[in-house]
């Protein structure tokens, strides 16, 4: 390097060690606030992009969890599909049946009676109350149904009585007139038909209308006028 | 506190080391830029930015040596002061021309430090940036040319300029020069 050179820098180097700079520390402080202040916008940017994350990874859960429940439902109604199509199915195959049910209704009867309702009770209290008041009523219904049973056995007890004694009596008359009639095999030469002719006015034909209904079987009063 | 200590916290952003390494070298650093500004105001703007720059950097410096951290330090203060000024002084670079004539003076050992910095400030902008990264700041001329954005030779052909300029300013100043 020249002399020249060589003395100028030595002279700067040595200026250079002299210079103080005044606005030292009001540099310091533009620095920090603004090195600070980019720390402070980075650590919120890494806090939001932390949270964002957080967020987009729940979603990313949610949705899969929401799609997994919806495919294990789709399972299920398919399932049902299927299950309802066999049913539908099967009861295609069957033959249609009727079937009649009678019901007897028995009229019933509105029956008054006293009854203490009590206030400020518990729920429980008068839900037993009730079920005995129903269990009450369901038994009277049922004395009744029973009388009226009773009474009917009665009458048809009664019925079969006069049945049975009118059958007695009626095999009691059977044997004086039994018989009336004896049928015997005999030839008889007919002759030219000839216009009938009652030979005895006691004995008459009597012809039976279509609709005669009477069962009455007694050939003396029917078929002979006495 | 050890300065590799000192740069190994800076690294990990603690404001305390931050601090210790701005009042260390703020002051060199500040001269280095008024070396290169066209002011003491653009030269203090140069050395936030500087500043800015360094700490951000940083992290990726190796320490090795002080004079090695000071040298990153102040090329980085001078890119800094010089890419403003870039434009400026490549037009300058363009329309200047000198001889290239070299004078050799034995007598400079004696003279005045402020002298010697009142004449190199007489230089002309361009001349005077290119004999400070070169002479002081020991650029070489390929970098000088990558900083100044101009070429090899430019940046050679004005260091002789400057120097020339230099020695016959002192040959007007004080009646002497030399071979």
């Amino acid at each position: 390097m020249d002399n020249l050179e060589h003395r100028i820098k030595k002279a700067i180097e040595s200026n250079d060690k002299k210079t103080s700079f005044a606005g030292k520390e009001q540099m310091w402080s533009r620095l920090d606030s603004e090195m600070n202040g980019r720390k402070g916008v980075a650590a919120f940017w890494r806090i939001a992009a932390v949270f964002l994350g957080l967020l987009l990874t729940l979603g990313v859960v949610a949705s899969l969890n929401n799609r997994a429940k919806q495919r294990a439902e789709m399972e299920n109604v398919k399932h049902e599909i299927t299950r309802l199509q066999l049913l539908v199915d099967s009861l295609q195959t069957v033959p249609a049946q009727v079937r009649t049910e009678v019901q007897v209704v028995e009229k019933e009867k509105v029956v008054y009676r006293d009854r203490v309702v009590e206030k400020d009770v518990p729920d429980e209290t008068i839900k037993w109350q009730k079920n005995y008041e129903d269990a009450i009523d369901s038994m009277q219904a049922l004395q009744n149904v029973n009388a009226a049973f009773k009474a009917e056995i009665q009458t048809l007890n009664e019925e079969l009585l006069a049945l049975k004694n009118h059958a007695a009596s009626e095999s009691t008359e059977l044997p004086q007139s039994a018989n009336p009639f004896e049928l015997k095999s005999e030839r008889v030469e007919l002759g030219p038909q000839q216009k009938p002719s009652v030979k005895s006015p006691e004995m008459e034909m009597k012809v039976f209308q279509k609709n005669f209904i009477e069962n009455r079987n007694n050939l003396n009063s029917t078929i002979f006028k006495k | 506190m050890q300065l590799e200590k000192v740069i190994h916290k800076v690294k990990k952003g603690d404001r305390r080391a931050q601090k210790l390494l701005f009042d260390k070298y703020v002051d060199r650093l500040f001269a280095v830029a008024r070396r290169y500004a066209a002011n003491d105001e653009l030269a203090e703007d140069a050395l936030f930015q500087a500043f800015m720059k360094i700490y951000t950097k940083l992290p990726e410096f190796e320490y090795i040596n002080e004079p090695a951290l000071v040298g990153w330090l102040t090329r980085i203060v001078i890119n800094q002061t010089l890419m403003d000024r870039r434009k400026e002084l490549s037009t300058l670079y363009k329309v200047e021309t000198l001889d290239e004539e070299r004078h050799e003076t034995s007598w400079i050992e004696e003279m005045d430090d402020g002298a010697l910095i009142d004449l190199v400030n007489e230089l002309p902008d361009g001349y005077r940036t290119v004999f400070l990264m070169n002479a002081v700041d020991g650029y070489a001329h390929k970098e000088i040319a990558e900083v100044l954005g101009i070429s090899e030779s430019t940046s050679r052909s004005q260091f002789f300029k400057a120097r020339k300029f230099l020695q016959k300013k002192l040959a007007q100043d004080y009646g002497q020069s030399g071979t």
